[in-house]
């Protein structure tokens, strides 16, 4: 489970998050929705640690993100899969060495047959065979996202982190990496936290939605809930207009 | 002021990070590899050619200098003091700086802008001993070994062009080279290549580590790190010329 209390973050002196309340509970898919800049990508980075709170703790299972350092946030890690918003593949490397990186960058030495069958096994899961010798500049923005889910669950991760798994694609190539983190999600069990702006994907991928909006939560509940909802900055969020007082 | 002693406290925790980074270099023997044939084997030609030249220069402006009052045998010796002491290593450092360091500080600011170094470290990865580590072994092993080869080039250019430009004896101008060879200049030399490599090493992964701000903030990353490199590599030229020789 991920708890996250009372945090704050705010960089020069500008308030990005301002007190963030939020339980994500195991095995199903928490949606993260706010507008653009209302520190959701904050949030997430504070989950695995690559950023630290002002105040505030996060809870990833007993451990307190905020108070690990080193060696013992690595092996925390290793526990967390993150799919980047751009993907962030390493440039240099195939398709098949960026999903392996975190393997082979153990102490551990993995076998490369080993290797090599975790790379067919997982570009398989992401329905992308074929492409462990190519370079992530020879894929589309599309294929770079499944790259990342591949990396993700190379490490068998318990969870996995989506920061805007939709922005920039397309609408069709959209609504297939939201079926894409469905099936994961039902056939993996990985507890899943994503965070985004297009509610289409929200609606297709989430089991709780929460929204953040001026640096709090000021939502949390189904998609159906939300849909009902009579705030004005949510009713705002989800219509894209203004609000009207007939409704 | 303020900034000064920020940056100053920057790159001191910076170099604590790399300082603590040091017992885990077995880990990255593949990616150090790497980076020598990056900085040597790739920066081979252009040192080769630049320095070259440089030698035929030197020769060719002893002669010049000296003509009428200094025998000829003193122009092997302007170009094996020149180059051994000072220009070999400084000519190299400043090449492969312009060459290796502004590509390594604008490689490592586009990994940082595209979350690249994020992704590294949510893979269980040290960004340190990934990135920074290599670079900057790898800089230290291959600016000595360019040195070797740059002061063997510029006494053959300087060879050629008194042979064949000053009409001067080949065998006089090799016992020029030879009387002059002083073993303690050659490691001084190299003493100062090092340095210079974990120098460039040091503040190209240093600003491209810092690198903010898309694009322009590579770019202008890149560009203060290949400036302070030249700084640092001119001042420590100096502290070093005053320590070893």
């Amino acid at each position: 489970m991920i708890k996250i209390i009372n945090l704050t973050k705010s960089f020069n002196k500008t308030p990005i998050l301002s007190g963030v309340n939020l339980e994500v509970a195991n095995g199903i898919t928490t949606v993260i929705i706010g507008p653009s800049g209302c520190g959701k990508t904050v949030l997430l980075k504070h989950i695995v640690g690559l950023l630290r709170p002002d105040s505030g703790k996060v809870f990833v299972d007993d451990f307190e993100v905020s108070s690990l350092y080193g060696v013992q946030l690595f092996k925390l890690r290793r526990h967390i899969g993150v799919v980047f918003q751009g993907a962030a593949l390493l440039d240099s490397l195939t398709v098949a060495e960026n999903i392996t990186l975190g393997l082979r960058e153990q102490p551990k030495k993995t076998p490369a047959a080993e290797l090599n069958r975790i790379v067919k096994e997982k570009l398989a899961l992401v329905r992308l065979e074929g492409v462990e010798n190519k370079l992530p500049s020879e894929l589309s923005g599309g294929m770079k996202k499944r790259v990342a889910i591949a990396r993700a669950l190379a490490m068998e991760p318990e969870y996995i982190l989506y920061d805007e798994p939709t922005t920039g694609l397309d609408p069709i190539t959209a609504r297939k990496i939201d079926e894409l983190i469905c099936e994961l999600q039902n056939n993996l069990k990985i507890t899943t936290v994503a965070v985004t702006h297009d509610l289409a994907s929200t609606y297709k991928i989430a089991n709780k939605i929460a929204m953040l909006n001026k640096g709090k939560i000021v939502f949390e509940g189904t998609a159906e809930e939300l849909k009902k909802n009579k705030d004005i900055e949510i009713y705002k969020f989800i219509r894209g207009r203004e609000y009207e007082q007939t409704n | 002021m303020k900034n000064t002693l920020e940056y100053i406290g920057n790159v001191t925790l910076f170099i604590k990070d790399v300082v603590f980074t040091l017992p885990k270099t077995h880990k990255s023997i593949h990616l150090i590899i790497e980076q020598v044939y990056f900085v040597g084997i790739g920066s081979l030609l252009i040192v080769i050619v630049t320095t070259f030249f440089c030698g035929a220069v030197t020769a060719y402006q002893a002669a010049f200098q000296g003509k009428d009052y200094l025998p000829d045998v003193y122009i092997g010796m302007a170009v094996i003091k020149g180059f051994m002491i000072e220009l070999g290593p400084l000519l190299t450092a400043i090449i492969v700086s312009g060459r290796c360091g502004s590509a390594i500080a604008a490689e490592i600011g586009a990994m940082r802008i595209t979350e690249q170094i994020d992704a590294l470290e949510t893979l269980g990865i040290e960004p340190v001993r990934y990135l920074v580590l290599p670079r900057i072994v790898g800089s230290a092993i291959a600016l000595p070994l360019l040195t070797i080869v740059s002061e063997l080039s510029a006494c053959i250019g300087g060879g050629f062009c008194a042979v064949l430009l000053m009409n001067i004896k080949l065998t006089t101008y090799i016992e020029g080279l030879r009387f002059h060879f002083m073993q303690h200049e050659l490691f001084g030399g190299l003493v100062k290549a090092l340095v210079f490599g974990i120098l460039m090493g040091l503040m190209s992964t240093y600003y491209g580590f810092k690198t903010t701000g898309g694009s322009e903030g590579v770019s202008k990353s890149t560009t203060q790190s290949v400036v302070s490199i030249l700084i640092l590599i001119i001042i420590f030229d100096f502290i070093l010329a005053r320590i070893l020789f």
